[in-house]
């Protein structure tokens, strides 16, 4: 390979970009094995007490498990619907497909605060109307992340299928199969690498949202960000720079995982599905 | 009983009619090629067969019973794709046997079919396998044998063997032949290629802009093609328009060519490359024909170039005081290649066989 002035000066740009981008990363999690009580760079020793510390921190904790319980739940559930969703449009008899799509992705489209807000005040007015509480419970808390991972899911999965050769189905029906049967012996297995990375990423969208969370957080059901940021606001020490490297450290590993399974550039690429 | 019948079936998409009033009758244990270029409608007619495209008029009769609504799963019919399709997640035994659980078949009949498809088409040993482990050559065998697993009344094949090598194209096209007449299988093949349909069909049945242009006999199609389009399709290139004068046809650029006296009169003519002769020319001062080339039952001209094909070589002869458009191609064996180089004066001999009047295309 030549190596011009250009190959050199891309290298360069290349390397400056990845440092902006990974070097808070790595503050935090360099940080997090502090000695000192205040948070001080660099580290005058090191140790593994905040990790250790975390145990008593229930605030966290709890938010961390509740965070990994609710976004399993809204990424399998998201992950349903957006396959469905997807065979539908894509393979039924809808004519004009665009505005299904756009309706699809369109949650992208409004900042999370404001769908936040919104499903607050409307989930609040439609609960006092039927004389009873939707807000706060885990319940709304599970549609407002449901609702937030549709369009990464619903994506995955129509970009998924759009990889699949028709001509499989039709064989399938040819061959004496109807259409239920077909989606289910053909068209589903076929998507499964699709559906299984739609799932990872509906879970890591859901456990680090904080906007959307903020307004439907009741009491004793915190999501672990919403926790984090109340923790921040009375005091920043080393804890918080642990808890964060627990969570980088759980995402890391599913994109580990759902990597094997697609395609990202793909799966996210520019350019519409189709 | 499974004989085929489309009756006037018409088809169109948006404004682009693909199909007007085909009709094709199948009999039971015949195998018809459905021949013409892309576009054509050739593959619609298929998928109309198969039921995955309603035709917008007309009907499809299998052994008598109306089948133009019924929904494909429900048709007796199997068809190999293309590209194959088959089920890349699913073992080559599972894909066979797809469609034998699809009507119910198991245990010792399903064992006996499997294994008779397997022994027909040799890919016993492969039945483990996923069809990404197998060559092209492979997963086509294992596509005919998983139609062919579910006894269908009518077989269908959409260009089975375009996605195959030369070499692989022709055995596989001897072997596929001898199954269908083993099994007596009615099926109908979809092919752009004529010498594929040549070889493959008891009849050919020629399409051109959604219309049968031509039905009938290998023979009959190749020896007697009834239309230009035809006679272009199956490889004859000597195609002028003209009109009889007499007892010969004079093209519009001016060359008479001899008729044979019992042919009718057509719009064009065409000249079989193969069935012309060569000739060495006498020399030019020796005959007062010169002027006249066209005189008798020979053209005279000269050979504008010359391509060597191995068995044959084909020359195109520009005929003396002709216009460049008139020349013609002749298609001689290679043991008179020696014979002629670029720059000959030569003539051209025309047996009555070689003359084949042709009619306009319907849609001229």
């Amino acid at each position: 390979m030549r190596r011009g002035p250009g190959t050199i000066a891309l290298r360069l740009v290349t390397l400056v970009v990845y440092v902006f981008m990974l070097a808070p990363v790595a503050l935090v999690i360099w940080l997090s094995f502090s000695k000192s009580q205040v948070l001080f760079f660099p580290p005058h020793g090191y140790s593994v007490q905040w990790y250790e510390q975390l145990r008593y921190q229930p605030q966290l904790t709890s938010g961390l498990f509740y965070s990994l319980w609710l976004a399993a739940a809204a990424s399998l559930i998201s992950v349903a619907v957006a396959g469905l969703a997807a065979i539908g449009l894509s393979r039924g008899v809808i004519r004009r497909r665009g505005p299904l799509e756009g309706l699809f992705l369109g949650p992208l489209m409004v900042p999370a605060i404001v769908t936040g807000i919104a499903l607050y005040v409307y989930l609040y007015v439609i609960g006092t109307g039927l004389r009873s509480t939707f807000v706060p419970t885990r319940w709304a808390m599970l549609l407002a992340h449901v609702l937030l991972t549709l369009p990464f899911t619903f994506r995955m999965a129509y970009v998924g299928l759009s990889g699949i050769d028709t001509s499989l189905e039709r064989a399938s029906l040819n061959l004496g199969r109807n259409r239920l049967h077909t989606i289910r012996l053909v068209t589903l297995p076929m998507m499964r690498s699709a559906l299984i990375g739609a799932a990872i990423f509906g879970f890591i969208f859901s456990f680090a949202d904080l906007e959307i969370s903020l307004f439907l957080v009741g009491p004793g059901q915190t999501t672990l960000p919403v926790a984090m940021l109340d923790y921040a606001s009375n005091q920043i020490d080393p804890t918080i720079a642990a808890i964060s490297a627990v969570q980088i450290a759980i995402i890391a590993v599913l994109l580990l995982v759902a990597n094997h399974f697609v395609d990202f550039g793909k799966a996210l690429g520019i350019g519409r599905a189709r | 009983m499974s004989e085929l019948t489309l009756e006037q079936i018409s088809k169109s998409y948006g404004s682009v009619q693909v199909l007007r009033e085909v009709s094709l009758a199948i009999a039971e244990g015949e195998f018809v090629a459905i021949l013409g270029p892309s576009g054509c409608g050739k593959t619609t007619t298929l998928n109309i067969v198969a039921g995955f495209t309603e035709p917008d008029a007309g009907r499809v009769r299998l052994g008598g019973v109306d089948i133009t609504r019924q929904r494909p799963e429900r048709r007796d019919t199997a068809l190999v794709f293309q590209n194959y399709a088959l089920f890349p997640h699913m073992t080559v035994r599972k894909n066979i046997e797809y469609g034998l659980r699809a009507r119910r078949i198991g245990g010792a009949e399903a064992r006996a079919r499997l294994e008779r498809v397997g022994k027909l088409l040799g890919i016993t040993g492969l039945e483990d396998r996923y069809p990404g482990q197998l060559s092209g050559g492979q997963q086509q065998r294992v596509a005919v044998a998983r139609a062919l697993v579910v006894q269908p009344a009518v077989l269908l094949l959409d260009e089975p063997l375009s996605n195959l090598d030369e070499k692989l194209r022709k055995s596989v096209r001897t072997e596929l032949r001898g199954i269908q007449r083993e099994l007596r299988q009615t099926a109908i093949i979809v092919t752009h290629d004529h010498e594929e349909a040549l070889s493959l069909a008891d009849r050919l049945v020629v399409m051109d802009a959604g219309r049968v242009v031509q039905a009938g006999t290998p023979d009959e199609v190749f020896s007697r093609p009834r239309t230009r389009f035809v006679a272009d399709f199956m490889g004859i290139t000597n195609i002028f328009a003209g009109a009889r004068s007499g007892g010969r046809f004079v093209t519009e650029g001016g060359t008479s060519l001899p008729l044979p006296g019992d042919l009718p009169g057509a719009p064009y003519v065409a000249l079989r490359p193969s069935a012309l002769r060569l000739a060495a020319a006498p020399a030019p001062d020796s005959t007062a024909s010169a002027g006249t080339a066209q005189s008798g039952a020979m053209l005279h001209g000269v050979v504008a170039d010359r391509t060597y094909l191995g068995d044959t070589v084909q020359y195109r002869v520009a005929l003396t005081g002709q216009p460049e458009t008139e020349s013609v191609t002749v298609q001689a064996s290679s043991e008179q290649a020696g014979a002629f180089a670029t720059g000959d004066r030569v003539g051209i001999e025309i047996p009555a066989g070689a003359v084949l009047p042709l009619q306009a295309d319907d849609h001229e």
